[in-house]
């Protein structure tokens, strides 16, 4: 469904994603694990069009989608959710679901005219998705940090993504909200194909079969959780090597 | 909600209406400018206020709206004119005035979305959008100024002195009846009809969906772009409209002094507008009247007082307004309304 060839990303000759052949099956939840600088924001980042590759391809169902705009990969069905949470601060929680339920009718709007019901209904089925039912009229930016990071999701399913990126959907979060967002991403996966930057091992081992372990941007293995933990190489990334 | 404002807006509306009963001439002429400059002040504020680019080239649309006006209105009232001389039927200015201000609308709306076209699709946005916009309209007031000898049809365009002598608005039913709206009275209500129907046109397209995602490239342009909106094509649509409603405010002003020279549109104005909206608050559309009305009728009554001093006050006056109160004179009066409502809870 999703593959890289070759991808590489140069910051002033620094390689930020170096080389890296990348490939995702349909219907897969992947975590992608590395330690800080190992350039998995950087890959998010090309992915959706934000940033250009110095070099290489992204190939998603057949087609090349290197050098398009960040909206027309999001049309794509390819939606990304940020790192830190990035909602729309001033408008509360329902609007902040509007915008993005609002794409599908993008030509009516352009037109001026208003919304059909059914924009409201998707919205109540997305709260009761993310359980913010209550604080559909609460502004965003008065959320606690975990339900921002849920309404992020939230908005991101709206878009009824065919892929879904989620760029570390726990952190900041507590214990308990952290089970709940993982019980939130696997009742999305069954629907759809999610790649998932995180770090903590503990939800992944909740949720994630196949694991990517990145480093120095490119990939360094893959393998089910046990075959990771067990891997020499990635202890000493993480722990730095034994003298 | 949508209630209270209609009633508001009709009530305001109303007593704009009976004004002028109760005003002198001198005062409903100030009056037709303050609206007029007030529509120059919503331009921005569409752009400014709901879209968060802050453009100083309103003033260039200003400009070109005024000059569009007079060229065409004097070119094509001539030839009316003489048309009517042979039947003795001799009028100020013969037939209406409509293609001028249909062309004094759309030429500015049709520059500004050439130029929101080359300037949004390449991204360029917060103060270099401010810098590139002053330079342009710098640029198409020196062009103005160097054309003294060239003329477009039969009207010079003037140079430095600019176009005098340009016919007021003239309604009616072209080649068989037409009024010209000499009376200021006359012509402020023409003003006040353009101003409501703005400002609800505004109204509407702030509050329609295509608002909501303004106001959400505003908020968060990265999130909204990563959704999937072109937000190349939102910007380029609103800076279209804020280009017409600005044109709209140059040929009003143009044939409210018969009059448009370079120095009608100089930097200071689209500075002022600025602080207009400021002033009245960001964001809030009826803000951009509040701010315009206010600071312009303080400076005709601080300028009549205070000869002298009048700028220094009205400088102070700005800097505590913006230090104070950031969201302007609208959040000042949101803010009252608040606390009204929610007391009684408390209780």
């Amino acid at each position: 469904m999703l593959e890289t060839k070759n991808l590489t990303k140069e910051f002033d000759g620094f390689r930020a994603v170096d080389n890296l052949n990348f490939s995702l099956q349909k219907g897969e939840l992947r975590c992608i694990i590395g330690p800080n600088g190992a350039g998995k924001t950087t890959l998010f980042n090309m992915i959706s069009g934000f940033l250009k590759p110095t070099y290489g391809e992204i190939i998603y169902n057949n087609e090349k989608i290197t050098r398009l705009m960040p909206h027309q990969i999001a049309q794509k069905g390819i939606i990304r959710k940020f790192q830190v949470p990035n909602v729309y601060n001033f408008f509360t929680v329902n609007d902040n679901l509007k915008i993005p339920c609002q794409i599908k009718s993008e030509g009516r709007i352009l037109l001026f005219t208003h919304l059909s019901v059914e924009v409201g209904k998707r919205i109540e089925e997305i709260l009761e998705i993310i359980e913010l039912k209550e604080k559909g009229k609460e502004i965003a930016g008065e959320l606690s940090h975990g339900e921002m990071q849920w309404l992020e999701i939230g908005m991101t399913l709206a878009m009824e993504p065919s892929l879904l990126l989620l760029d570390e959907p726990t952190a900041g979060m507590t214990r308990d909200e952290t089970k709940k967002t993982g019980e939130i991403i696997k009742n999305i996966s069954r629907s759809t194909t999610i790649i998932i930057i995180e770090h903590d091992i503990q939800f992944i081992r909740e949720i994630s079969r196949e694991i990517t372990v990145m480093h120095n941007g490119s990939i360094l293995t893959e393998g089910t959780l046990e075959q990771i933990e067990n891997d020499e190489r990635v202890r000493n990334i993480y722990l730095g090597k034994e003298k | 909600m949508k209630k209270i404002f209609r009633n508001k807006f009709l009530i305001l509306v109303l007593i704009f209406v009976a004004l002028p009963l109760v005003l002198s001439t001198y005062y409903v002429n100030m009056l037709s400018l303050f609206l007029i400059m007030g529509i120059l002040a919503l331009s921005l504020d569409l752009i400014w206020g709901y879209t968060g680019i802050l453009s100083f080239g309103q003033g260039a649309f200003f400009g070109l709206g005024g000059y569009v006006y007079a060229i065409t209105a004097m070119n094509l009232l001539c030839e009316v004119q003489i048309r009517h001389l042979s039947h003795y039927n001799v009028v100020n200015h013969g037939g209406t005035t409509y293609i001028s201000i249909l062309l004094a609308i759309i030429f500015p709306a049709v520059i500004a979305m050439i130029l929101g076209y080359f300037l949004f699709y390449a991204k360029v946005s917060g103060v270099y959008f401010c810098i590139i916009t002053l330079s342009l309209t710098l640029i198409f007031q020196q062009i103005i100024m160097e054309l003294v000898e060239y003329q477009i049809g039969n009207i010079p365009i003037g140079g430095f002195n600019g176009i005098t002598y340009v016919p007021r608005i003239s309604i009616g039913i072209p080649f068989w009846f037409y009024y010209s709206l000499e009376d200021p009275m006359h012509f402020y209500y023409f003003v006040l009809f353009c101003t409501t129907a703005s400002l609800v046109i505004c109204y509407a397209i702030c509050n329609s969906p295509f608002g909501s995602i303004l106001t959400a490239i505003r908020d968060n342009e990265i999130r909204t772009e990563s959704f999937g909106y072109d937000v190349r094509k939102y910007k380029v649509m609103v800076f279209t409209i804020s280009g017409a409603l600005a044109g709209l405010s140059g040929l009003l002003y143009c044939s409210w002094g018969s009059f448009i020279s370079p120095a009608s549109f100089d930097f200071f104005l689209s500075a002022e507008t600025v602080i207009w909206v400021l002033i009245g608050g960001k964001g809030t559309l009826i803000g951009a009247f509040v701010g315009s009305f206010l600071t312009q009728f303080l400076e005709n009554l601080l300028s009549d007082v205070l000869v002298y001093y009048w700028l220094l006050i009205m400088g102070g006056i700005f800097i505590l307004i913006v230090l104070l109160f950031p969201k302007g004179i609208m959040g000042i009066i949101y803010r009252l309304r608040l606390s009204i409502i929610r007391s009684p809870k408390k209780q």
